[in-house]
């Protein structure tokens, strides 16, 4: 699985997006750390607890999946690399894995620079521990909708297809989730979205329900991971 | 040698190739020639084994090109139909990442080819003109020194110089025995490179045989200027298929051979004559009167 020339080669090709998300998730963290300090504006758990967690590493799958398979089949480059020893089993395990490791590691590094900062004691509710927990489960998220665009990814070749699913399926779910917390008169919404699940009183609180919720969305995301993966390998990546 | 036993790949309505059955040897040059939609390139992705065949199977030297792709792909060199290649990267940065996927060390032929096709491969292919990154896909098919090259449409986008150089290279690849097969969408395109052809018409083989009895058998335009509208006329009375005629100008359809014309018209006081683009279809109609699969 682990294929050196091709992962280097993704890495030369994402580097731009990778970066950027990198900084911008390093920058929500300082800033937020910064506001934390200065005590000087309520800010809602909402935003400072879902940036770090949920935004940046979503949108760095978003962009991801479509690079290493949208793209990366529009360019032809994906022909040209399945036109050597490479096969399609080993091909696809590095483009999954070059998507989880590009989110674990991004998650990895927010919270040890979160736990370094403190971000947390912001709400007063928040501890290193219930903070860990929280990235636990925002890390079983991020496997959840990095799966689903994968699949989605290898079900089309057009990014404007891929545009209306991959991305515009998990923005819909949190602008949902996000009338759902903001209006408390809207609160049938949170039966049509999955982030309802990821409710912060559970990890704040220390729920026995985190495990299974976290549970549920890794069992999804790996099973949206092997359905691609399955239908990569049916041979008919090329058209 | 490449064998074809009744391969086919059907993608539902009509879609697809049908019953393939022929044989490519070693050290010939075979092209696929064929309107858009045909099949050309479905062939050429079954030869390399990115589907599975519907019935049939094809092999490369015994082995076959679905089940024995990956020891397959050793020997192979393929250059895609349509592709952009990665923006952000240089065609060398491309190619070396290529060349380490495939395991090549030695980088030489490389770096011949991109001299030969002329282009610069420290440029980032995102600023490449469309010809260079069709040169640069031609390198990365050609750079391991493959046995049996399968090229999808390699005259597309080159200039003439181009196109020479690439003709100079597959004639080379002729001469160390090695299998070429292109596709191509017109006739001119195979007519210097290819040892046979097959013209494909919606998935299925129209015609397979050797370029010399195509040419033969093959119907051109001309177009003939004369020095007066008289001379045109009396010329119209001669026993040659007349397409069109307008005051001093006839276009006069010719099958093989342009002897018997050029004899008759050293007795008329022409000023020009030359040749008439055919389109791919016309010639399908010339050649077998229409489709040959409705």
């Amino acid at each position: 699985m682990l294929n050196i020339p091709m992962l280097k080669q993704d890495l030369k090709i994402n580097g731009k997006y990778l970066l950027t998300v990198f900084a911008g998730q390093m920058f929500s963290l300082l800033l937020a750390a910064g506001i934390c300090e200065m005590k000087l504006i309520q800010i809602s758990d909402i935003f400072w607890d879902t940036i770090p967690v949920i935004i940046f590493p979503l949108a760095l799958q978003m962009i991801l999946a479509w690079s290493l398979i949208v793209r990366c089949r529009q360019e032809g480059t994906m022909d040209f690399i399945l036109s050597t020893q490479i096969s399609p089993e080993k091909m696809i395990g590095a483009k999954i894995l070059f998507l989880t490791g590009g989110a674990v590691v991004l998650m990895g590094i927010s919270v040890l620079l979160g736990c370094a900062a403190k971000v947390y004691s912001l709400t007063g509710v928040w501890s290193r521990e219930t903070y860990l927990l929280l990235n636990m489960g925002g890390f079983c998220l991020q496997i959840f909708w990095g799966g689903f665009c994968f699949l989605i990814a290898v079900l089309t070749k057009k990014t404007s297809f891929y545009l209306k699913l991959a991305v515009g399926i998990p923005v819909l779910q949190y602008l949902l989730y996000l009338g759902y917390f903001l209006v408390p008169e809207l609160f049938f919404l949170k039966y049509v979205t999955v982030f309802t699940l990821f409710d912060h009183t559970l990890f704040s609180g220390k729920s026995v329900l985190l495990w299974l919720v976290s549970a549920l969305y890794l069992v999804f995301g790996v099973v949206f991971f092997c359905i691609g993966r399955h239908h990569f390998l049916k041979r008919e990546y090329s058209e | 040698m490449i064998r074809f036993k009744n391969l086919t790949k059907s993608y539902g309505s009509g879609k697809g190739i049908f019953d393939f059955s022929f044989e490519v040897e070693e050290g010939e040059v075979f092209g696929f020639i064929g309107p858009k939609e045909s099949g050309k390139s479905t062939a050429l992705r079954m030869l390399m084994g990115f589907e599975e065949c519907t019935k049939g199977r094809c092999a490369i030297n015994g082995k076959d090109c679905v089940k024995d792709s990956l020891s397959l792909h050793k020997i192979m060199g393929y250059l895609p139909q349509k592709f952009t290649l990665p923006g952000d990267l240089t065609g060398k940065q491309f190619l070396k990442s290529m060349a380490q996927m495939r395991r090549i060390k030695n980088l030489e032929r490389m770096f011949e080819l991109a001299v030969k096709l002329d282009v610069d491969l420290d440029q980032k292919i995102g600023k490449m003109s469309r010809m260079d990154v069709k040169k640069t896909g031609l390198i990365c098919a050609m750079m391991h020194n493959p046995q049996v090259l399968l090229l999808d449409q390699p005259f597309l986008y080159l200039d003439e110089k181009a196109r020479t150089v690439l003709v100079n290279l597959i004639l080379e690849e002729k001469e160390k025995n090695r299998m070429v097969i292109l596709t191509t969408d017109s006739v001119t395109g195979a007519d210097i490179t290819c040892d046979r052809v097959a013209l494909l018409d919606r998935g299925n083989v129209a015609y397979i045989g050797d370029m010399e009895t195509l040419r033969e058998n093959m119907y051109r335009d001309f177009m003939i200027q004369f020095g007066s509208s008289r001379t045109a006329m009396q010329f119209s009375k001669e026993e040659f298929e007349i397409k069109t005629m307008k005051d001093r100008s006839v276009v006069v359809t010719i099958q093989g051979e342009m002897g018997p014309l050029i004899r008759v018209l050293s007795h008329y006081d022409v000023t020009g004559i030359e040749p008439v683009p055919m389109k791919l279809d016309e010639a399908f109609v010339h050649i077998y009167g229409g489709r040959v699969y409705a």
